[in-house]
């Protein structure tokens, strides 16, 4: 029987940086960098094509919440396709901010 | 022309009912080589000391045989015996004419000629016995104590306030060990935290002591009075001299994991303080959490917040290697997981925790505040029931010891519990009661009659959900009926065992431990602070579950047992130890695999250069093994050559 | 009634004789209940199958040759596995069944048993097998 994943009960009192990301689809070329390095997996591909013909990554609504404004993805980005803006304020209750 | 003597003892009536002393000393004394033949009522009384000392020194004797009792029981006496009396005290041997001949014969003309048979052995082995001097070996002044629970605290207390140097290594990035995630103790009720956290104050601010924390002993060589070991200094990524313990690094800190301090029941950053009162206060990342990697670091977000700059991403693992004279261990223990139990729920179920997950529960400081509340809904439980003995004392799972502790903590959970929600209902299923300590067995009855807590004497057979409830299968044996109860909550007494790294520990340290993982202890009645290697002493839960009283007296007790050793500037030790012969030596290596005690090894020989076995002396133990094994006869075992054995048996057939 | 232990009479004759049927060890039993815990049959039984391990171990014959328990257990090994000491009680129930038809006892039972859902397939199988249910 696989371990049971417990909840934590202190949550509310850590709080983590909350991020917006900010995808610039132009520049893109599709080389998924920026969601391999994404910590959350909070990045997503696009349905549609930009442009050049490439799809480029989106951050959905209800994945909002998870981005931590870590950063990795603007670091690696060798288009510098995607940045982010970081919330002023330390965020709310961490919803589950570890996924791996 | 070698001069012996003999001197046979009556030992009262204990060897004189079988043997006939006199016709002994008449036959003995016509042996060759035999000057002196005497028997004595008891050859070990201060007398009879002084007489053989006497006879030593007027009849010049050169080698004394004592045909008495067994050398295990007076070996020693006499051995000082033939030194007050100027002869070298290998000189001197026994023969056992009494557990091996008058206790286990009841004819008298048998044990007689026996008996003679025995003294003309012992003669025929003496005649080859050479004289040997004791050796001594330096003791470095200086103390290692492995783990850095209240065990490990105590020991390094009691030694550095003798002015001694100890080196404390705990694996953890603080000390506090388990009595740390304590709430309150029993039977006093004490708080955990506050007994403790002055002694580990203590030890961070008494000079004597390095504190190494976070580090791990990797590598351990040479023996009871100088070990070389080497421990590694795991990286913090957090200058340990230049964090304040302010705490800034971590609102900004991206990850949140599930933080063991609470045994998985809270949470913590990647960078992170264990426990507010955590020594050294310093704080640690822990590098499998934080979302940089050796090769990576993006993520800056503690080392801008930083203000004493404190944080180096870029920090490596170290080494550290120390010299002591003796070591003391006190790794502790852990609790047997509850997913090793499949009847209880095998750690699936969230209402289903262990001891130590109550524990934290209740502790002010812990996950929850000290409420108690069920982990999936995060409501109060009206209906606790504990499970003693999950695990323990049952040897198809693996553990057929006693865990000891259970019984009181659980008592003590209740009566908690009970304090905080007088309404709910408490159920403890039990074996037996097991409250040996002091003040312990008052305290279970106060439990039982005073709170309303139910005790039912039955094991408990299966936890499982029903629907949404949780159902406890269990017996009532007093009263020879089957107990069913719907609980919100169930704590289980899981089993105490030794703590995870300990088996490793005991290679890297050669030394013994028993089935369960527990370190061996040389003796169990009579030396169980001492493991089996001279120098490396047991202290605490890692040598056998105990509670925190006992734990504190053993830990001084073994720190007593170092410090007896750091006392001398050498020790003496025995030169009955084999020696190999480089000549004959073959260099096959059979005795470095057979010596238990790994003191032999090969190395070139200093005229051939040629691989031949080495004996440390200070290892070596004399137990003969490598004598026996060897295939050249290139070893000999000093006080016990061939040519004594072979003299003793062909005199004695 | 009183259990009359002593010189003059046998002590542990009783236990011998379904040592010797179970080859089980009977002593090691340390009256933890687990078995009675989790028998599926242990509502229909007079006896639970702790007590009935008890009183061979007190060499009680009155006992343990007029026990209706031992007719009710079903052979699901529930018990069995979950032993603490190991102790085949499924063997040590058939050993008192064997020394009561061996006494002559006419079985006149009919074990009841209402699945409530929580009865293993096994004991199902076992009693349509000893009892043609």
């Amino acid at each position: 029987m696989p371990p049971v994943k417990r909840k934590l009960f202190n949550l509310d009192q850590y709080q983590v940086p909350r991020g917006k990301v900010q995808i610039i689809s132009e520049r893109c070329k599709g080389c998924s960098l920026c969601l391999e390095y994404c910590p959350n997996k909070v990045l997503a591909w696009s349905t549609d094509y930009n442009f050049k013909g490439y799809r480029y990554p989106v951050l959905e609504e209800t994945e909002e919440k998870y981005c931590i404004s870590c950063r990795f993805c603007e670091e690696v980005c060798p288009d510098f396709a995607i940045y982010v803006t970081t919330e002023p304020e330390l965020t709310a209750k961490p919803q589950s901010t570890q996924r791996k | 022309m070698t001069r012996l003597g003999v001197f046979i003892c009556h030992c009262g009536k204990n060897i004189a009912r079988t043997v006939n002393i006199e016709a002994l000393r008449e036959k003995a004394a016509t042996l060759p080589h035999v000057v002196l033949a005497k028997d004595y009522l008891y050859l070990c009384s201060k007398p009879g000391q002084t007489m053989i000392a006497d006879d030593i020194r007027e009849h010049r004797l050169d080698k004394v045989l004592i045909a008495a009792c067994s050398p295990r029981l007076h070996g020693k006496t006499f051995a000082q015996t033939a030194q007050r009396a100027g002869l070298n005290p290998y000189l001197l041997d026994m023969a056992n004419i009494r557990e091996h001949c008058s206790w286990v014969h009841i004819d008298g003309a048998e044990g007689t000629e026996k008996a003679f048979s025995i003294i003309k052995g012992g003669l025929g082995r003496l005649l080859y016995a050479e004289p040997l001097e004791p050796f001594q070996s330096p003791v470095t002044k200086r103390v290692l104590v492995i783990g850095g629970g209240v065990a490990g605290i105590q020991a390094t207390l009691d030694i550095a306030n003798s002015g001694y140097e100890v080196y404390l290594v705990e694996k953890s990035p603080s000390l506090g060990g388990h009595m740390a995630q304590l709430g309150e103790t029993f039977p006093t009720l004490d708080c955990s935290s506050c007994i403790l956290t002055p002694k580990m104050v203590e030890v961070s601010q008494n000079e004597h002591v390095h504190l190494l924390s976070y580090s791990e002993v990797t590598r351990i060589e040479g023996n009871i009075g100088q070990f070389q070991v080497t421990v590694r200094l795991r990286p913090r990524y957090v200058d340990e001299t230049l964090c304040t313990g302010c705490g800034d690094c971590v609102p900004t800190c991206p990850v949140v994991v599930s933080n063991e301090f609470d045994q998985g029941l809270g949470a913590r950053k990647a960078v992170y303080l264990p426990f507010p009162q955590a020594v050294p206060a310093v704080y640690t990342i822990d590098w499998d959490a934080c979302l940089n990697t050796d090769k990576l670091i993006i993520c800056e977000n503690c080392y801008k917040d930083c203000e004493a700059k404190a944080i180096n991403f870029l920090m490596e693992p170290q080494e550290k290697m120390v010299e002591v004279g003796a070591v003391v261990l006190a790794t502790g223990y852990e609790l047997m997981p509850v997913a090793r139990i499949g009847e209880y729920g095998g750690d699936e179920y969230e209402d289903v925790i262990d001891g130590l997950q109550f524990e934290r529960m209740l502790s002010a400081s812990g996950p929850t505040g000290g409420v108690v509340r069920r982990p999936s809904d995060g409501r109060i439980p009206q209906n606790v029931v504990f499970v003693q003995c999950a695990g323990s004392r049952d040897p198809e799972h693996g553990i057929p010891y006693c865990s000891k502790v259970c019984c009181m903590y659980t008592a003590k959970h209740a009566l908690l519990y009970k304090h905080a929600v007088p309404d709910g209902q408490v159920y403890v299923f039990y074996i037996d009661i097991r409250a040996a300590g002091k003040g312990h067995e008052e305290f279970v009855q106060k439990v039982m009659s005073e709170e309303r807590i139910l005790y039912l004497r039955g094991k408990v057979s299966k936890i499982f959900k029903s629907g949404a409830k949780l159902v406890v299968w269990g017996a009532d044996t007093l009263s020879g009926r089957q107990v069913e109860i719907e609980a919100d909550l169930v704590v289980l007494a899981m089993a105490v065992i030794p703590s995870s790294g300990s088996q490793k520990l005991a290679r890297t340290l050669h030394i013994a431990s028993d089935l369960s993982g527990f370190f061996s202890e040389a003796h169990p009645k009579l030396r169980p602070l001492e493991s089996n290697t001279d120098g490396i002493f047991l202290a605490g839960a890692a040598q056998f579950a105990k509670d925190i009283t006992d734990t504190v007296s053993q830990a001084t007790g073994a720190a007593g047992k170092a410090l007896s050793l750091l006392a001398n500037d050498f020790i003496k030790l025995e030169p009955t130890i084999s020696e190999v012969e480089e000549g004959i030596c073959r260099g096959c290596g059979l005795c470095v695999s057979i010596c238990p005690f790994g003191a032999v090894k090969m190395l070139p020989s200093t005229r051939t250069g040629a691989m031949v076995a080495g004996i440390n002396p200070i290892l070596c133990k004399g137990c003969g093994l490598c004598t026996a094994g060897c295939l050249s006869g290139a070893v000999t075992l000093k006080g016990s050559s061939f040519k004594q054995i072979f003299a003793q048996l062909e005199e004695m057939v | 009634m009183k259990i009359i232990l002593g010189n003059s009479h046998p002590q542990s004759l009783f236990a011998q004789r379904i040592e010797a049927l179970s080859r089980q060890k009977l002593f090691a039993c340390y009256q933890c209940g687990k078995c009675s815990s989790g028998c599926p049959m242990a509502e229909s039984m007079d006896l639970l199958p702790n007590r009935v391990i008890r009183e061979a171990q007190l060499n009680n014959g009155p006992v343990i040759m007029s026990c209706r328990a031992v007719w009710f257990c079903s052979s699901c090994f529930a018990c069995a596995v979950r032993c603490p000491k190991g102790i085949d009680i499924a063997r040590i129930m058939e050993a008192v069944r064997t020394l009561q038809m061996l006494d002559g006892k006419p079985i006149t039972e009919q074990p009841f048993c209402e699945d409530t859902g929580t009865l293993p397939q096994i004991a199902l199988i076992s009693h349509f097998r000893k009892f043609n249910m």
